[in-house]
């Protein structure tokens, strides 16, 4: 097996296991699905070559999706640091977008030579300043208290997203049993 | 060989791989191969390997890890005593079917030939 193709089956088990923890498969349980796909496709290379090792698979989400159930009992921890990650992105752009719209607008009321500050819907508890020097001189724009928007929104997100709540399901008898009971019947 | 179809094949899947797995412990490549020897040509990995994952969870399997000479490790099944009887029950129950089936077939095929010879 050349270097290109353990690069290759690494890739779809790579792709495996992110899938798996979308679904809220524990870690170990991941790494054991892990080595036993890793196995599996090492096999198949080694009989009918690595494009259909890798086409027998078929999608590594599709895989992913087929052999495990979701587990209510665990947070969506990567689910949430995606999202809060986004949630983040949106925030430092809406907050950029703002300060300069403000500065825009302090520069077309014609004030120079001195700071102006001002709150800007919806963004409460952050004080907007801009300052415009005359006949071209540059502008600085600033935004104070941000930083609880920089924070609160991704951390919110976060906790929407992940459900830590979900911990509270884990090792309660009757879950575990219903659980058991649906893996018998997609079986 | 003609192409199973695929709705039949998700049927009976798991009665393949019980009875697969009758004859003795295999890892999942294996059983694919003794699967394609079997007739089932077209029947991907990505059907497998789910299905065992899914019958290791309802408890019909057990896995162990075998050392292998020409990679990692193979993550081997056998059956469970549940697994036993959960094949002793689906082949009585797949024997039914194609009773029935055969059945009510050979019934459509006797009216059809009477109808071609009237």
């Amino acid at each position: 097996m050349t270097v290109l193709d353990r690069l290759r089956i690494e890739n779809a088990v790579l792709r495996y296991d992110f899938w798996l923890e979308m679904r809220g498969v524990r870690g170990s349980r991941r790494r054991e699905l892990r080595r036993e796909l890793r196995a599996n496709l090492g096999a198949a290379s080694a009989d009918v070559g690595t494009t259909r090792a890798l086409f027998g698979i078929g999608s590594p989400k599709g895989l992913a999706y087929a052999a495990t159930d979701t587990n209510p009992s665990r947070p969506r921890w990567s689910q949430a640091a995606i999202w809060a990650s986004v949630a983040f992105g949106l925030v430092a752009f809406a907050c950029l977008f703002t300060a300069i719209a403000f500065t825009a607008g302090v520069e077309a009321s014609g004030v120079t030579g001195r700071a102006v500050r001002g709150f800007v819907f919806p963004w409460f508890g952050v004080d907007f300043s801009a300052r415009v020097e005359a006949d071209g001189g540059g502008f600085s724009t600033g935004a104070g208290g941000v930083g609880t928007w920089f924070l609160g929104v991704p951390l919110l997100v976060f906790l929407l997203v992940a459900q830590p709540w979900r911990l509270l399901r884990r090792q309660q008898p009757a879950a575990a049993a219903t659980s058991t009971a649906r893996a018998r019947d997609r079986a | 060989m003609p192409a199973h179809d695929p709705q039949m094949l998700k049927g009976v899947l798991g009665l393949l791989l019980l009875s697969m797995l009758s004859t003795g412990d295999q890892y999942g490549y294996g059983i694919v191969t003794q699967l394609r020897v079997a007739g089932f040509d077209d029947l991907a990995e990505g059907t497998v390997y789910p299905a065992l994952t899914r019958l290791e969870a309802a408890g019909f399997l057990e896995s162990y890890l075998l050392r292998s000479d020409s990679g990692p490790a193979r993550k081997y099944y056998r059956l469970t005593d549940t697994g036993h009887a959960e094949l002793a029950h689906r082949q009585t129950a797949w024997n039914g079917l194609v009773r029935s089936v055969e059945t009510a077939t050979a019934a459509v095929s006797a009216a059809l030939t009477t109808g071609e010879t009237a």
